[in-house]
């Protein structure tokens, strides 16, 4: 059993890990950027992690929710199943394969997300400048991946996969995210102000165009990282949304494939 | 006849923007601002003449057969996607 610790979002997170191939795979999924602890601390959360559990996805086999009678949440799909408990501090998940546990750790994060309404997790690449931070939305193949290459040497919060904090105090956060693709590079400070949503599309030309709020809203919901367990919770993610337009301004961003785009920012 | 709202809908507005969430089947619909006027109006049971008379008097300059034929197609559309109902 190996013990790692990892901040995720602003959520201190420990992992058991049963096994060095379940290892391995943890680290493949999440990076292995473990924090030192000292001896006593608590974490937020504790996950268990094992293989060893049923086969390939096909993509058709929908998430189940099953229930329990003492109140723990079941969550199962052909490649991995997660036994959270009644408060959500502690989640057993059984994997299949990587696929399976990427899918896995990002259905509990987001519960988690959704448990005290935190924040979102958004399908986008996000860039820091100047200390902000550009989030680039847009679903598979619209360019998120591209973008986040063609801004380099900037900081990358996120290649594929952002986790945006809704604070408290009005503000919207973005965290360093560790459900990356190809761009691995732990981004150690943060987390960034968000200063604009871009929803991509690949062009012959290059230029921005701010859009509504409403439309903002309209088209990030698709780009939601969420699994639907019952409408509620549907409905409050919604509101989150809803905050989030509200709080920072959102644009159509045509680009090229280069950097030039940046002139159409900042 | 007249019309009613779906009842389990959640309303969103944005910058004057209404946009309806059908907590049942979870779609979301934007409406303009007319449209929204029409599902205001709709908070109490309607014919669409008694919705069509209260445009026409609200949106100045626009024919009165204009904005009946208008807001039929709207009540049209909206009873398709199970937001509006026909009441009787």
């Amino acid at each position: 059993m190996f013990e790692h610790w990892q901040r995720i979002g602003s959520h201190l997170i420990r992992f058991r890990i049963d096994g060095e191939e379940a290892e391995r795979m943890v680290e493949l999924t999440i990076g292995d950027h473990w924090l030192s602890i000292e001896h006593g601390l608590e974490p937020d959360y504790e996950v268990a992690v094992a293989g060893g559990f049923g086969a390939p996805y096909e993509g058709v086999d929908p998430v189940r929710f099953e229930p329990s009678a003492d109140g723990a949440t079941v969550t199962v799909r052909t490649d991995y199943r997660i036994e959270s408990s009644a408060d959500g501090r502690r989640t057993s998940i059984r994997f299949h394969d990587y696929f399976g546990l990427r899918t896995a750790l990002l259905n509990w994060y987001s519960r988690v997300l959704e448990q005290h309404g935190w924040g979102v997790i958004i399908h986008s690449s996000c860039v820091v400048h100047d200390d902000m931070a550009y989030l680039f939305a847009g679903l598979s193949g619209a360019g998120k991946t591209t973008i986040a290459g063609m801004s380099r040497p900037r900081p990358l919060l996120a290649d594929e996969t952002s986790i945006v904090e809704i604070a408290r105090d009005g503000g919207v956060l973005v965290h360093d995210s560790p459900f990356r693709n190809d761009f691995r590079e732990h981004t150690a400070a943060g987390p960034y102000p968000l200063r604009g949503i871009y929803l991509i599309k690949q062009s012959l030309d290059i230029r921005s165009r701010q859009i509504s709020r409403s439309e903002a809203l309209l088209n990030l919901l698709n780009k939601i990282v969420h699994w639907q367990k019952d409408p509620l919770e549907t409905q409050r993610l919604i509101q989150r949304c809803k905050t989030l337009v509200e709080r920072v301004p959102a644009y159509e961003l045509y680009f090229q494939k280069n950097d030039l785009f940046w002139e159409a920012i900042s | 006849m007249t019309y009613r709202r779906h009842q389990a809908v959640e309303v969103l507005e944005i910058d004057g923007e209404t946009i309806l969430l059908n907590q049942e089947t979870l779609a979301v619909t934007k409406l303009n601002e007319t449209g929204g006027r029409i599902w205001e109006l709709l908070s109490e049971n309607r014919t669409l003449e008694q919705v069509a008379e209260r445009i026409c008097g609200e949106f100045d300059g626009a024919e009165a057969h204009r904005i009946r034929e208008d807001v039929a197609l709207f009540l049209d559309q909206m009873i398709e996607i199970g937001l509006i109902h026909r009441a009787g």
